[in-house]
């Protein structure tokens, strides 16, 4: 078909269909309809384009998307494990498939050994865009309260039931344009980017817009089309030079779509709009939670606490609406040349490859006065009131970047301090923790930690004791399958 | 590899085209572009994407090319739905894109739609 023939010369002065094979069939076949020929050229066009793309989104892969890859991978291993609850008794189980059931939320196993972990549904506690809450329930398999284990019988435990031991904890999170790591609060600008991103493209890819304006004049105007569905007909069915005509419009069409990808994929990389979710992850985060643990008697004294968390990270989204303000105008909101620009900054900077962080924590924690006499008058136990103040300060970031962008090495150092001043039977501690994590070439993660406790009692398990204050810590991460 | 491409030909004058995006929200932004036949054309934006939607009555006759453009910006699964419902509220065409995504990266769809011409119209 001439209209064709002549396309296929146009376009073999087009580098990208270089990398068509001999395979390659720019023309439409006899018994394909419409749908069926732009479909079979597109794909064509874009496998023999594939390689070269796909080694660029590969670069491309920002920050954002492994952890968000490593997120979701956690939470379906969490979700998938939730099918089998281990050693979880019946009555739990049934309150796990009751709470399924009405679509209240789902049911993990806990960090500890028979725990059981409820995560409320949370569309439940909606109350606005900016407030994020969550609520979870723990039921740890309750256990003799340890001051007591090792002076009673040990039979008493039988005595437990599966909810002695039940913790509730309720989160909130700020989720507005300033706080927080959701893409809601700045749909708005991101939306305004991708236009922007859509114009630019459509001016290096005149094509696509040209080739869908002339399809479908052409499917309006031309007089032989008419009458004809052509979500039935194919092109055998179509007067020679409909067919023609037609075919010329699509093969226009399936290829610029094909180069319209490529194009967007190297502008979303060069303006540094791929990126966006790495400024994100950045953001400030406020947060603050609370927790009620309720226990029998036996397994010991209730305890509840609240807690403050502050964390961000150094290239962010602020730090991009303030630089379009300095750049630009008081009232400006950043366009793509601030982007591109901000981030061409940041990645000098080594900031955002690096993605340091920096966090502050405060907890309070209040532990009720506990009185139990056993009946046979063999054991009392009698303690106050306890209150204790937790303080944290935690930094860190990525060491090492492979040469396909993905963070694999990062170190973080935590420094807690508890103040424990009104409990006569507990001292103050300081305990700083150094780690540096790897990631492994079978995706799991090694890390190793070098602990240090300002008294040798809080220097917890290690699994190396360099000196009385000082222990290592290694292993490795496994994900499971 | 997914179709990129659907048709939906013949629809009646006065057929309204829905396109929704789901989810509302998510690692991703789009944008709805109309190709008219002898027109001007007509972008939709993310913000009038979603979560509404775009609704457009398709005037006789006419062709529309909708270049439907989502670009990902981590992992996130898109399903586009089109549905072109008659004026008597009968849905005449149905068809779903999807895409699923693993980090950044741009996709496009392109619906192709075209009205009946009425026996003797323009």
């Amino acid at each position: 078909m001439r209209s064709a023939i002549a396309l296929l010369l146009v376009l073999f002065a087009w580098p990208g269909t270089q990398l068509l094979g001999a395979d390659g069939e720019l023309s439409c076949r006899p018994d394909e309809t419409l749908e069926g020929c732009l479909n079979r050229v597109h794909s064509e066009v874009s496998q023999a384009e594939a390689a070269g793309r796909d080694l660029r989104a590969e670069a491309q892969e920002t920050n954002t998307a492994a952890v968000s890859r490593a997120i979701t991978a956690e939470t379906a291993d969490k979700t998938a494990s939730s099918t089998g609850l281990g050693g979880a008794s019946s009555q739990r189980d049934s309150l796990a498939a009751f709470l399924a059931g009405l679509g209240l939320g789902e049911v993990t196993e806990g960090a500890e050994e028979g725990a059981l972990l409820f995560h409320f549904n949370p569309d439940l506690f909606r109350i606005g865009d900016a407030h994020k809450l969550s609520l979870q329930a723990l039921a740890r398999q309750p256990e003799i309260y340890q001051p007591l284990a090792d002076s009673v019988p040990a039979a008493l435990a039988e005595d437990l039931d599966d909810f002695d031991d039940l913790q509730v904890d309720l989160f909130w999170s700020l989720e507005t344009t300033r706080f927080g790591r959701r893409f809601l609060p700045h749909r708005s600008l991101l939306g305004d980017f991708y236009s922007e991103l859509l114009d630019v493209t459509s001016r290096s890819v005149p094509e696509l817009p040209a080739a869908a304006t002339a399809l479908s004049d052409f499917l309006e105007d031309y007089e032989g089309l008419r009458g004809v569905n052509l979500q039935t007909a194919t092109f055998s069915d179509l007067p020679p030079a409909a067919a023609a005509e037609l075919e010329s419009r699509v093969i226009a069409i399936a290829l610029g779509a094909a180069r319209w990808v490529q194009a967007e994929d190297a502008l979303g990389a060069s303006t540094g709009f791929d990126r966006l979710p790495d400024l994100l992850n950045n953001q400030p985060q406020l947060s603050i939670s609370g927790f009620y643990r309720s226990r029998d008697e036996l397994a010991g004294p209730d305890i509840w606490g609240v807690e403050g968390s502050w964390e961000f990270g150094w290239a962010n989204l602020n730090g991009l609406r303030r630089y379009a303000r300095v750049q630009r105008s008081e009232e400006a909101k950043p366009i793509l040349a601030d982007l591109r620009s901000f981030v061409g900054t940041e990645v000098s900077a080594g900031t955002l490859k690096t993605a340091p962080r920096f966090a502050v924590k405060l907890k309070y924690q209040e532990t009720d006065p506990y009185d139990i006499s056993l009946e046979d008058g063999t054991v009392t136990l009698d303690l106050d009131r306890a209150t204790s103040w937790f303080g944290s300060l935690a930094t860190g970031g990525y060491l090492r970047i492979a040469e396909d962008g993905t963070q694999t090495g990062r170190w973080d150092l935590e420094t807690e301090y508890e103040d424990v001043s009104d409990d006569p039977n507990r001292e103050d501690r300081l305990v700083a923790t150094l780690t540096m994590t790897q990631k492994l070439a079978d995706g799991t993660d090694g890390h190793v930690s070098l602990v240090w406790a300002s008294k040798p009692q809080y220097l917890g398990e290690v699994d190396e004791e360099l000196s009385a204050r000082v222990g290592l810590k290694y292993g490795i991460d496994r994900k499971e399958k | 590899m997914a179709d990129v491409f659907k048709v939906c030909d013949q629809v009646p004058n006065g057929s309204t085209l829905k396109i929704d995006v789901d989810p509302a929200e998510g690692a991703y932004t789009t944008q709805v572009d109309f190709a008219i036949s002898n027109s001007a054309p007509e972008s939709f934006p993310h913000d009038q994407v979603v979560p509404e939607g775009v609704r457009k009555v398709l005037e006789s006759p006419n062709a529309y090319v909708v270049s439907i453009h989502i670009h990902c910006l981590g992992e996130v699964k898109v399903t586009v739905s089109t549905r072109v419902v008659d004026p008597q509220g009968t849905e005449v065409c149905a068809h779903d894109f999807e895409v699923e995504c693993d980090g950044a990266g741009s996709h496009l769809f392109v619906l192709i739609v075209r009205t009946r011409r009425e026996q003797g119209g323009a």
